[in-house]
């Protein structure tokens, strides 16, 4: 896991118990003329923009160290996944991530170099040979590709799937959504009173997906189990959603049921949560829909909007909550909004508390929305057994 | 799952008597790349945002009845959204909840056009002056808004870059997310593209452009109106691997080894055994190695060609094996004798050919490389020669009725996919 709040998960970790945000300056480009000094730039100096072909591009470069951190923590290593052929398989998200040759070449510093690419330089990173999915849907590609990467696995058609996203902070995006007047003059606060627009991010997340027994067999570290997920479109507007929530609780719950649990037993949701007006009102009346006492933060007031990969940076922080028992507080909500919606904001400080179920939500331009469903581990010798549900069992309950 | 009906948007033609009637000739009236023409069955004229540089080709779109929120649409929006009506029937929108139908699209470029003006906008350096709607624009999937708007849509909806929407909607529809899914491909064709692509390396004779949308459901699902014949075709088998290597570039000559390519399509073929495939080529790498990959595995005993007598049918003095230079025909469309007098298509396979089974080269020859589109409308022309019965003229010609058709494609990410469209089971195999 890399974003502006860390550049793994253990500072991540660290600076979501203190609500602290990495939201601040950025060098990468002039930013005078936009209406926001406020970016969620990952600390590492990442290489911005390729200069010539033999050039890794930010996502690259960003995803080379997240596959090193990702191998390293699942007790993997490339050759073994290249051992498993076509039973490894790859998930990916990234929306900006594809436009380096093409703003290369408009730019003139690479004429011609407009039909590169270099998403397929990605999987042999990690020595993934099997099918390969690159998910485009702009900020709900990130849970659709994990999302995805559970199908396969629950089909039987892999083994093993690293899911996840990458996408780098750009002039591109910026003077895009400064175009569209949602650019926060200050750092995000999603859910405020205040709240005036979005921070941009970047960086990314990788997970490593196997059926839960393969997992306990080979002694991973397991964070989570990923239960369910739900998929849909608004098809209300071309970039805003659908006021009254319907289509974000439809993801919810289609992702609920695909879990087999109840809407009660959903204990925390990280929200989409960009700190725009429309969004936050709309996702906090389908939250409230769902499950109205539910505990809810916006992790994007710490790492900005990472667009494409926003899905599996709030996944990471998602499944980081469910093992560690912690949920990370949206950094600079000081007055809720929402007086008639009885969700519990969680804010200042990350809040101690045992989760057994929790949704990551997403959606998108275009209409697109995609929620998560993920649940705690709990160790086999700790729970009584239970019958394993489609290759992931179902974790016991815990205390909440 | 079924395919249930099918929406094309291509050089060859927008209906499926027009790109048949294509595909029955020996040398369709190509000169040059060829613009797709967009359906003008409305009323008044559009002017996509986006559209303004470049491509030279698709000027006008009548948009009238899109709600009109989505009338600032791309271009290649458009182009999906064309394909998509044509692939749906109201009375399945009208009689099913919105939500158990979706939208399962992929890419190799997206909304190149308008990420190029968007892009040329911000090296202005005057972020006041970008346009929010030409940047809403330039998502990938801004095209699914405006077909889940306008069909009224909203079931399981994303997007993919160059990978594996048919395995997708194969996974979302086994999990019961929806009853039909709209799965396709758009491409938009761009000359700075086209340009690159052949400087980078690509092989293909001619870069084109074409929306199409396979309407999928799974083999259970009931929909009114629908008949038998209506569905009698479906995609057995979607199969997958990485290449490692971008299949749009420079490919290394040592590609089928480094890969494990031929020996892959090779156990996928002995498998399935389909009696036609429609892969790459034959003058490209990739096309090269499947007909590695084809040869061996007509040879291996268990294969249906040692145990019936059809064997695959051969590219039949394809026009494309004449010279490596696109055919600059001026007027007109020059029909086999023989395809009419067997109503359509050659009745006998031409053995002398020592060519390996293929009905590529034709197929490039009509359509010229969609890039994104290339598996999706591979297997809408498999489709269509299932339901016809016949392997046309321009594909090899074949008058003995394929069951199974294989189809390979590499894709923008690496990503090779292999899938068999076929007859239903007990309609004829």
């Amino acid at each position: 896991m890399i974003t502006a709040a860390g550049m793994d998960k253990e500072t991540f970790m660290k600076h979501a118990a203190e609500g602290r945000s990495g939201l601040r300056g950025t060098l990468l480009f002039p930013t005078d003329k936009l209406r926001t000094d406020y970016f969620g730039e990952t600390p590492k100096r990442y290489a911005y923009e390729i200069q010539a072909e033999s050039d890794e591009s930010r996502t690259e470069q960003i995803f080379g160290d997240l596959a090193e951190e990702l191998l390293r923590d699942a007790g993997l290593d490339a050759a073994r996944l290249a051992d498993l052929d076509e039973r490894a398989i790859f998930s990916f998200a990234t929306s900006v991530g594809t436009n380096d040759y093409m703003t290369a070449h408009v730019k003139q510093v690479l004429p011609d170099s407009v039909s590169r690419g270099n998403l397929h330089k990605l999987p042999p990173k990690l020595g993934i040979r099997g099918a390969t999915f690159v998910n485009t849907s702009a900020c709900s590609a990130g849970t659709t590709a994990i999302g995805t990467a559970f199908s396969m696995i629950r089909a039987g058609l892999a083994d093993l799937a690293a899911a996840g996203g990458v996408d780098p902070l750009t002039e591109f995006s910026t003077y895009g959504f400064h175009s569209l007047q949602n650019l926060s003059a200050l750092p995000c606060r999603p859910f405020d009173r205040r709240r005036d627009g979005i921070t941009l991010g970047e960086g990314g997340a990788l997970f490593m997906l196997e059926e839960r027994e393969a997992a306990l067999s080979r002694g991973a570290r397991i964070y989570a189990e990923v239960l369910g997920y739900g998929l849909g479109n608004d098809a209300y507007h071309p970039t805003s959603p659908d006021p009254t929530g319907q289509g974000a609780y439809r993801v919810m719950r289609q992702a609920v049921r695909q879990g087999g649990i109840e809407s009660a037993e959903v204990d925390y949701v990280n929200a989409h949560g960009t700190g725009t007006v429309i969004n936050d009102d709309m996702e906090a009346k389908a939250i409230a829909l769902l499950r109205p006492d539910c505990r809810v933060s916006s992790t994007k007031s710490l790492t900005g909007h990472c667009l494409a990969a926003a899905g599996a940076v709030e996944a990471a922080a998602t499944a980081l909550a469910l093992k560690h028992g912690s949920v990370p507080p949206t950094a600079g909500l000081d007055e809720p909004d929402f007086e008639d919606a009885p969700l519990r904001f969680v804010r200042g400080r990350a809040e101690p508390v045992r989760l057994r179920y929790a949704l990551s939500n997403s959606f998108a331009f275009g209409g697109n929305a995609a929620s998560l469903l993920l649940g705690a581990h709990v160790d086999r010798d700790e729970a009584s057994p239970e019958q394993p549900r489609s290759g992931f069992a179902r974790p016991e309950s815990a205390p909440r | 799952m079924r395919i249930v009906k099918t929406g094309w948007i291509t050089p060859a033609g927008n209906d499926e008597e027009t790109i048949w009637n294509a595909l029955r000739m020996t040398r369709p009236n190509l000169a040059g790349p060829q613009a797709c023409q967009e359906p003008d069955d409305r009323q008044g004229t559009w002017e996509p945002e986006g559209s303004g540089s470049g491509s030279g080709r698709g000027r006008k779109n009548a948009l009238e009845g899109l709600p009109k929120k989505g009338r600032r649409a791309s271009r290649f929006s458009h182009l999906g959204l064309c394909a998509a009506r044509s692939a749906i029937r109201p009375e399945w929108i009208g009689d099913r909840k919105a939500e158990r139908i979706g939208a399962v699209f992929t890419t190799a470029y997206g909304p190149l056009e308008t990420n190029m003006e968007f892009a040329r906008q911000m090296i202005g350096d005057e972020p006041d002056l970008c346009s929010p709607s030409l940047f809403a624009n330039t998502v990938h999937n801004a095209c699914l808004g405006t077909i889940s708007m306008d069909l009224g849509i909203k079931g399981p909806s994303t997007m993919l870059l160059g990978s594996n929407h048919l395995l997708l909607t194969r996974l979302l529809l086994a999990e019961g997310k929806a009853d039909l899914i709209l799965a396709g491909a758009i491409e938009e064709y761009n000359e700075e593209l086209e340009r690159s692509l052949h400087i980078q390396g690509m092989e293909a004779r001619r870069v084109d452009e074409a929306a199409v949308v396979l309407a999928l459901a799974a083999d259970d699902a009931a929909l009114p109106g629908l008949t038998a014949e209506d569905a009698d075709i479906r995609i057995g088998e979607t199969f997958s691997f990485g290449l490692g290597i971008g299949a749009y570039g420079l490919l290394p000559s040592g590609l089928a080894e480094e890969t494990g390519l031929v020996g892959r399509i090779e156990r996928f073929l002995r498998k399935y055994r389909p009696d036609a495939v429609l892969g790459h080529a034959s003058w490209t790498t990739l096309g090269q190695a499947e007909r590695r990959a084809i040869e061996t595995s007509r040879a291996c005993e268990d294969h249906p060609a040692k145990e019936t007598s059809s064997p695959m049918p051969i590219a039949a003095g394809s026009y494309a094996a004449e010279d490596r230079v696109p055919q600059q025909v001026s007027a007109g469309m020059r029909t086999d004798p023989s395809a009419e007098q067997s109503g359509g298509a050659r009745t006998s396979v031409d053995s002398a050919l020592s060519e390996p089974a293929n009905m590529s080269d034709g197929f490039y020859e009509v359509f010229g490389h969609c890039l994104g589109s290339d598996l999706t409308l591979k297997a809408a022309a498999a489709k269509l020669c299932l339901e016809r019965g016949q392997i046309p003229a321009a594909l090899g010609g074949s008058a003995k009725a394929p069951e199974r058709i294989a189809v390979l494609s590499a894709e923008a990410t690496g990503n090779y996919s292999i899938a068999i469209v076929e007859k239903r089971p007990g309609k004829g195999r």
